[in-house]
C-alpha cells in the first residue's frame, strides 16, 4: 500500500473517534466557559468598560475573554495530559488498534502488569507536564501570577 | 447614577424621566449614539476603585483604550505621551504607566480611574462615592484632586457622597435625595443655613459641628425603606419628625421657594409658603 494511501486510510478511520472526542469535550468546555464568563461579566471592570462606551464585542474580546479563560486553561491541560495516554472507551468502541488506550484495555484484560505500569507512568508524566504548561500559561494570561 | 448613562443592570428600567445632555435626551437615543456620549461627554469614577480596573491589562493600556475608542484619528505615536500626561495630572509617575492594577495602592487606583475619566476631555464627570473603599488619609485627597482638576480643566463634577463635610467644601449646588427621589435642591449655602425639608434638617443634625459645644449627635429613627416595598404616601413620612396626616397619604410635588432655584418636596414647605402669600 503506497504511503499516502495508508495515511488516507488512517485519517478516514480516525474521523469518527475524533468527532466523538470533540463533541464530548466541546460540551465540557462550553459549560465551563459559560459559567466563567457569566462571573466575569458581573465584575466592576466590565461596568467600567461599558461606561467607556465600548461595544459588547469589544467588551467580550478585550476585557472578558482573558479573565474568563483562566479556569478553562487548567481543565484543558489535564485533559491534554490524558489525551497522550489515549482514550480508553473510545478506542475500545471503535476498535482503534494502534492506540495506547486499546493497549491499556488489552493489558487489563490479560493482567499484563508491566505494560500497565509503563502506561500509568506515561499518563503521570503527561498530566504533570501539561499542568506545568498550564501554570506557565497562567503567568501569560494573568499578570498577578508570577514565576519565582 | 448608573441610570444617567443607561448602565443599569438588565433588570433595572427607566420608567420615566429624562436625562438631557447637550439638548439630547439620553434615555431616547440609540445604543451606538449613547456609546459616543459615554466617556467622551460624561465619564464616571466608580466607588469600588479596587475592582473598577481590569486586572489583566496595564493601567496605561486601559487609559489608552478610552482615547482610541473616542478620539478618531488620534496620532498613535502621541498616545503614550497623552497617557503619561493624564497620569501626571493625578500625580502618578510615568514609570507606573505599564504597571498592572494590582501593583497600585487603593488610592493610586482611584487616581488612575480619575485619569482615565479625564482621557477624552469630558464635560461632566460623575464621581459615585469615589472615596468609599479608601482609608481616611486618601479619602481627603480624592475630593481635593477632583476639585483642583475641575477648576483647572473647567469640568462639571457630579459628586455623590454621604460626607456632608466634603459637600460643604466643594459643591456649588446640592441635591438631597431620599429613597431615590429629590427631597431638596438648592445652593450649598442655602442647604446648610436654611434647609427646608425635614430630611435635610435631620441629616444636618446628625453631622458634628466643630464650632459648637459637644453634644450627642441625633439620628433619624428607623431605616430607609426598601425600594420594592415603599411606604404609602410620602416616602420619608414614617421617619419624619414633622409628619402629619396629609403627608402620609400623598407624595408632594416639588415646590420652589424663593428665586434662586431652591426646590423642596414637602407638604409642610408648600403650605408654609402658600400661607405667607
Amino acid at each position: 500500500m503506497p504511503l499516502f494511501q495508508q495515511w488516507g486510510d488512517i485519517l478516514w478511520h480516525m474521523f469518527l473517534p475524533t468527532l466523538t472526542y470533540t463533541i464530548v469535550y466541546m460540551g465540557e468546555y462550553t459549560l465551563i466557559m459559560r459559567s466563567s464568563l457569566m462571573d466575569v461579566l458581573s465584575e466592576d471592570y466590565i461596568l467600567t468598560a461599558k461606561a467607556k462606551g465600548l461595544s459588547m464585542f469589544q467588551i467580550l474580546k478585550d476585557h472578558a475573554l482573558k479573565n474568563a479563560m483562566l479556569p478553562l486553561v487548567t481543565v484543558i491541560a489535564i485533559n491534554l495530559g490524558f489525551t497522550v495516554a489515549g482514550a480508553i472507551q473510545i478506542e475500545a468502541v471503535f476498535s482503534w488498534l494502534p492506540g495506547l488506550g486499546s493497549a491499556i484495555y488489552e493489558s487489563v484484560v490479560r493482567r499484563d502488569y508491566p505494560i500497565l505500569q509503563g502506561a500509568f507512568l506515561l499518563i503521570a508524566v503527561a498530566v504533570i507536564t501539561a499542568n506545568l504548561l498550564a501554570d506557565l500559561t497562567y503567568t501569560w494570561l494573568d499578570p498577578r501570577v508570577q514565576v519565582e | 447614577m448608573l441610570a444617567l448613562l443607561r448602565l443599569l443592570p438588565a433588570a433595572g428600567q427607566i420608567v420615566n424621566g429624562q436625562v438631557y445632555f447637550k439638548g439630547r435626551d439620553l434615555t431616547l437615543i440609540s445604543d451606538d449614539e449613547l456609546n459616543k456620549v459615554r466617556w467622551s461627554g460624561i465619564s464616571i469614577v466608580f466607588q469600588g476603585a479596587m475592582n473598577a480596573l481590569n486586572p489583566v491589562r496595564t493601567v496605561g493600556d486601559q487609559i489608552a483604550e478610552a482615547i482610541v475608542t473616542h478620539v478618531t484619528g488620534f496620532p498613535k505615536e502621541n498616545i503614550t505621551a497623552r497617557v503619561t500626561e493624564l497620569l501626571d495630572l493625578v500625580g502618578i509617575a510615568a514609570d507606573h504607566r505599564d504597571h498592572f492594577p494590582h501593583q497600585y495602592s487603593g488610592g493610586m487606583r482611584q487616581r488612575a480611574m480619575i485619569a482615565m475619566a479625564l482621557a477624552c476631555n469630558p464635560q461632566v464627570i460623575i464621581a459615585d462615592e469615589p472615596t468609599t473603599a479608601l482609608d481616611v488619609m486618601i479619602q481627603a485627597q480624592i475630593p481635593e484632586l477632583l476639585d483642583n482638576l475641575r477648576k483647572r480643566l473647567g469640568l462639571a463634577v457630579i459628586f455623590v457622597t454621604h460626607d456632608l463635610g466634603v459637600v460643604a467644601e466643594m459643591c456649588d449646588k446640592v441635591l438631597v435625595m431620599y429613597s431615590g427621589v429629590t427631597a431638596e435642591y438648592a445652593d450649598v449655602d442655602v442647604i446648610y443655613n436654611n434647609p427646608r425639608h425635614p430630611y435635610t434638617q435631620e441629616l444636618l443634625k446628625a453631622f458634628p459641628d466643630l464650632t459648637k459645644p459637644k453634644k450627642k449627635l441625633s439620628s433619624i429613627p428607623g431605616y430607609p425603606p426598601r425600594l420594592d416595598a415603599l411606604p404609602p404616601g410620602r416616602r420619608f413620612a414614617p421617619r419624619c419628625p414633622a409628619v402629619f396626616d396629609r403627608r402620609r397619604s400623598e407624595q408632594p410635588e416639588l415646590h420652589s421657594i424663593g428665586m434662586d432655584g431652591h426646590v423642596a418636596s414637602c407638604h409642610l414647605v408648600t403650605e408654609a409658603d402658600r400661607s405667607r402669600l
